[in-house]
Parts: structure tokens; sequence; C-alpha cells
């Protein structure tokens, strides 16, 4: 029986006919039926349909690193104009935002209608980055104290529509890490009025902006499933729902237990994120296995940072809160590679989650001796050139196979 | 298969709002407001998402609640009438739960309330939206280096008793 595909890849991506299975086996596919072709045991016309039966999966590793990548470069290019517009009048600045934003979205729109639905989805995603660079942008323009956290949930509450209407999946990951992100902050980041996870409680009088995260996130998930698991969508948008709340619940419950430091939190989530992720494959509830996941990996990332060990951000770590940090980084970084090694359906997000923990060490070593777009635009580069160097290797070592083939 | 228009319009509508309603206060003020020089003293973090920024501690931010003549609550905004001294920076001469009726004025909420000793001696600490300047990145220290030869004054632009801070400008010593 045909397992259902359920993660990872876009509901636009989902439509295409096709099973998806590495281009290695495609190509002893390809070499075994023609031999069968020869030998008589089907006829080529059978063949080419048994070929166009399958998709060659795409690999996920350079795929994460791509998109990692970009939105480094991204990071780059907004540092680098917020660096270097100081000659521009406020005036101009807000107008200039606005019109990236439109000429975005007026260039997805037209790309849709030119039928280049890959460019428009692009453009569609690019145009929510503008937008988020564009609250940051105007806040450095007027000298605004707003913290981060308001700029997020500014972010989330306009980009919702989009993620709603389009879902596309780059758009509704995005969404969905920035959710956690800002969760993570307020629970456990001084917020408003106090420090550490005494801080939550201020922030818990926020109820409308916790509801407007389970919201964008119980979304996610009831779109992601619902075009990719037919039939399902209401239990597992429930069974979502109910996590995404247990998991807020016990974090509010850790805060109220008034902890300094928020090492053990991040552990019991770690914990929590990985059992939930085992019952989601289990039970094969769709989307619950990328929530653990994404969970897991978060918490995991966190830890490996001194401040999560209850160092301050100025403070220089000590050796010993050092060497704890890396062995998270390798506990973590081995179960996210089991994952991406496995080639199971969560392996594109866990080498998302792969890469942005090499991002994190990356960003240790070179952040304090860099300018902001030089590091990121370094950052990006260093993402993006290993798959396209190895991937047009690979496309020319595949072409010289199969020209030696057809002269056979 | 091809998305409506209306799709993008509604899509494109909210972060439109958001990006034009966020900067109109800040821009009326800028063009319509008063300019006015407040004593300030800046640090130095950095911010990822946006620049490099100084983070500023103003005079005016700490006040006797005597100027007030009763108690404050924290989150409350208060409203702080300001007279320029001999050299034209502002000074605060009272505070008030209402808007002043005339004169220079700026609205702040209380952040901190603070009682040493003596309820004479009780000060309240307001915040008024301009306590962070971006400056150009990796430019701090000059700013460090210039605040070890004087003073630093916030040029500010005032409307209705909303800030926004304009510019830095280095005082000389005396």
């Amino acid at each position: 029986m045909m397992k259902p595909n359920r993660g990872g890849e876009s509901v636009r991506d989902d439509m295409r006919e096709g099973k998806k299975i590495s281009a290695m086996r495609l190509g002893l596919i390809r070499r075994e039926s023609e031999e069968w072709v020869e030998s008589g045991f089907i006829e080529a016309s059978q063949r080419e349909r048994i070929i166009a039966s399958y998709v060659p999966g795409r690999r996920v590793l350079p795929r994460a690193a791509v998109l990692l990548g970009v939105l480094m470069i991204g990071l780059g290019l907004l540092n680098f104009v917020a660096a270097n517009w100081y000659r521009i009048t406020p005036t101009w600045r807000v107008s200039l935002i606005v019109a990236l934003y439109l000429a975005t979205l007026g260039g997805a729109f037209w790309s849709d209608w030119a039928e280049r639905p890959l460019v428009s989805e692009s453009l569609l995603f690019f145009s929510g980055f503008v937008f988020l660079g564009g609250i940051f942008l105007i806040s450095q323009t007027f000298h605004t104290e707003g913290h981060y956290v308001r700029a997020l949930a500014l972010w989330m509450v306009g980009f919702l529509p989009t993620v709603l209407l389009f879902r596309s999946l780059s758009s509704l990951l995005t969404m969905h890490v920035v959710a956690l992100f800002y969760m993570g902050s307020v629970l456990f980041l001084s917020f408003g009025g106090g420090y550490g996870l005494a801080g939550v409680l201020s922030f818990s009088l926020e109820p409308v902006m916790v509801l407007l995260v389970l919201a964008a996130l119980t979304g996610w998930f009831y779109l992601l499933e619902g075009g990719l698991l037919r039939g399902a969508r209401t239990l597992s948008a429930a069974v979502s729902l109910c996590l995404v709340t247990g998991l807020t619940a016990v974090g509010v419950l850790l805060a109220r237990m008034d902890l300094r430091e928020i090492t053990m939190p991040l552990f019991v989530y770690l914990a929590l994120g990985m059992g939930i992720r085992f019952f989601g494959e289990r039970a094969e509830i769709a989307g619950v296995d990328s929530l653990g996941l994404a969970v897991t990996g978060i918490s995991g990332i966190l830890l490996t940072f001194p401040f999560a060990w209850g160092h301050s951000f100025w403070q220089e770590a000590a050796s010993e809160t050092m060497a704890y940090c890396v062995a998270v980084s390798v506990f973590v970084g081995a179960y996210l590679l089991w994952l991406i090694v496995r080639r199971e359906r969560q392996g594109t997000f866990a080498a998302f989650l792969f890469c942005a923990l090499l991002v994190r060490w990356y960003f240790d070593f070179v952040a304090s001796f860099m300018s902001k777009s030089l590091f990121f635009f370094t950052g990006g580069l260093l993402l993006i050139l290993p798959p396209l160097i190895f991937g047009r290797l690979r496309r020319k070592k595949g072409e010289s196979s199969e020209g030696g083939e057809g002269s056979r | 298969m091809k998305s409506a228009a209306w799709k993008y319009l509604l899509a494109g509508f909210l972060p439109l709002v958001v990006l034009l309603f966020v900067p109109t206060r800040p821009l009326l003020v800028l063009t319509f407001g008063q300019e006015i020089l407040l004593r300030t003293a800046p640090v130095d973090p950095r911010d990822f998402f946006r620049g490099d920024y100084v983070e500023l501690d103003y005079d005016v931010a700490h006040l006797p609640l005597s100027l007030l003549g009763g108690e404050a609550e924290r989150g409350e905004t208060l409203y702080v009438a300001l007279r320029p001294d001999a050299r034209g920076v502002m000074e605060a001469v009272g505070i008030s739960r209402e808007k002043p009726s005339a004169g220079s004025y700026l609205a702040g909420r209380v952040v901190y309330l603070s009682a040493f000793g003596a309820p004479s001696s009780s000060q309240v600490d307001l915040d008024y939206g301009i306590g962070r300047f971006y400056i150009r990145e990796g430019t701090g220290g000059e700013l460090e280096d210039a605040l070890r030869r004087g003073g630093v004054l916030a040029v500010v632009r005032l409307l209705a008793g909303r800030a926004v801070l304009k510019e830095l400008r280095i005082e000389s010593a005396q």
C-alpha cells in the first residue's frame, strides 16, 4: 500500500503527479527497464510510462542550505541598506520601502499570470521579507524603541493573509518559524517589566497575541494537512492545536516556578519535542512530527548559547559553559543528521535546522569582528555555494555518464 | 493555476496599512513639530536586526515626584512641562496628569518609581520613546571619544507632547 505523502513539500508541489524517489534509484530503474525492453519483457511505451510515474526527489540538505543562505543574504542586504542610507530623508526611505514591497507583490502577480508559478511563489516569499525588513528599517529611520518581539507580532498579523491565501511552503514555513521564535522570545526573554521567566507573567497580559500565534500555528497545520492528507484534516488540526496549547501551558507553568535560569525548561522542551516527533511518526498524524521536530530543534539550538546556561549576553562564557554548549550541539547535530540520513519526510526540516545549527557557530566565531552586512553576505554565500558547485558537478557527471550510455 | 487578482490585493492590504500607518505619526512630528534640545548621555549596544544604536538616558527622564505634587502609578502617562535654560537646553519645571494648555511639554510613561528616605526625595522615571538613536555601523567609538570631550545634546522634534529624535549634537566642553 502506498503511504500518503504528508510532509516537507508544498501544497502546490504535492499536486504534481509522480512518486518521489531518489535520483540514484530512478537511474537504476532507467537502466534496468532499458534492459527489459531489449529483452522483450515490456514495450518501450510501457517503459516510458513507468519512468514517467516517478519524479526524482530533491536533495534535502542542499535545498535547506540554499533557503537559509538566501535568508542570510537578504539580511545582509537589509543591514547594508540600514548602514548606508543616512543621506536619504525619512520620507524617501519610507517611499522606497513601500515601492519595493509593491514591486515584489506586483511581480508575483505578473509572474502568476505569465504562468511562472515558481517565480511568483519566490517573489511572494520575498515580499514577506521586504515587509519584515521594512518594519525594522522604519523603526530605525525614526529611532523608535519598539521591542523586536512586537515587530515580529506586527509582521505575523500583516503576512498571515498571504500565507492563508497562497499556501506556499516557503511562506508557511517562515510563518511557523517566526511564530515559534516569537513564542520562545516572549516566554524566555526579558519582556516588559521582568527578567527571565518572571517576565513571562507580564507577557501573559497580552492574550490576543498568544491567540494569534496559536491561530497561525493551527492554520499552518490545517492548510498543510488539508492539502496533503485529505480526509484527516480535522483530527490532525485538533491534535496540533492541543499540542501547541499544551506546550504553551508547560511554558507558563515553568514560568510560574520563577526559575532564574532557562536551562531546565529548555531541556524539558527538548525532551517533549523528541517525544512528540516520535508519537507523530508512530501514530501517523500529519504535522505532529514536524511540530515535535521544531520544538526539539529550536530548544536544542537555544541550549547551545551561553545565555541558556545563565550567562549574561555581554559576559564572556566560562570554558565549562562552552563545553556544555558544544556537547548539546553534538547531540542535537547527531539527532538531526540521523533524521536526514533516514530520508524520512521530516528530512528537509531537519536539514534546515542542521544548517541553522552550523550558522549559530559561524555567528559565534566571526560576528564580533565583521560588519553585519558582510557577516550575513559571507554566511549566505558559504551556505549557497557548496550546493551550487556540487550540484553542477553532479549534473556534469550525470550528463557524461548519460552520454556514455547513449554511445554504448 | 492562476490566482485571482483580488487575492493579491487582499494579501497586500495589511502590510501596506502597517508600512504606511507606522511612519505617519513620526513623519508628522518631524515635519510640523517644534525643535528642542535635551541633555542626554549614551551607551553603545548593537542591534542585529537594524543597526548599531546608542541607548540614551535623559536628565528629564528622572524627576523628583515632588514636581507632580502627588502619587504616580507605574504605566500611567504624565506630562512634563519644559522650559529652556540659559543655553537653550530644555529642563523640567513641572509634572501633571493633564496636558498643559500652553508651552512645551513631553508625554512620558512611568516606568519606575523609587523612594529614598523622605517622601519628598521620591523619584519618578519616565519613558518618552526616544531612548534609542541609530548610528552608522562602527561609529559608536567616535561618539564615545566625542563624549570624553563634552556632553551630548539630543535634537528632538515635539508635537502635542510626542517626541521624535532627529539627531545628536556634541556639546563642546566649557
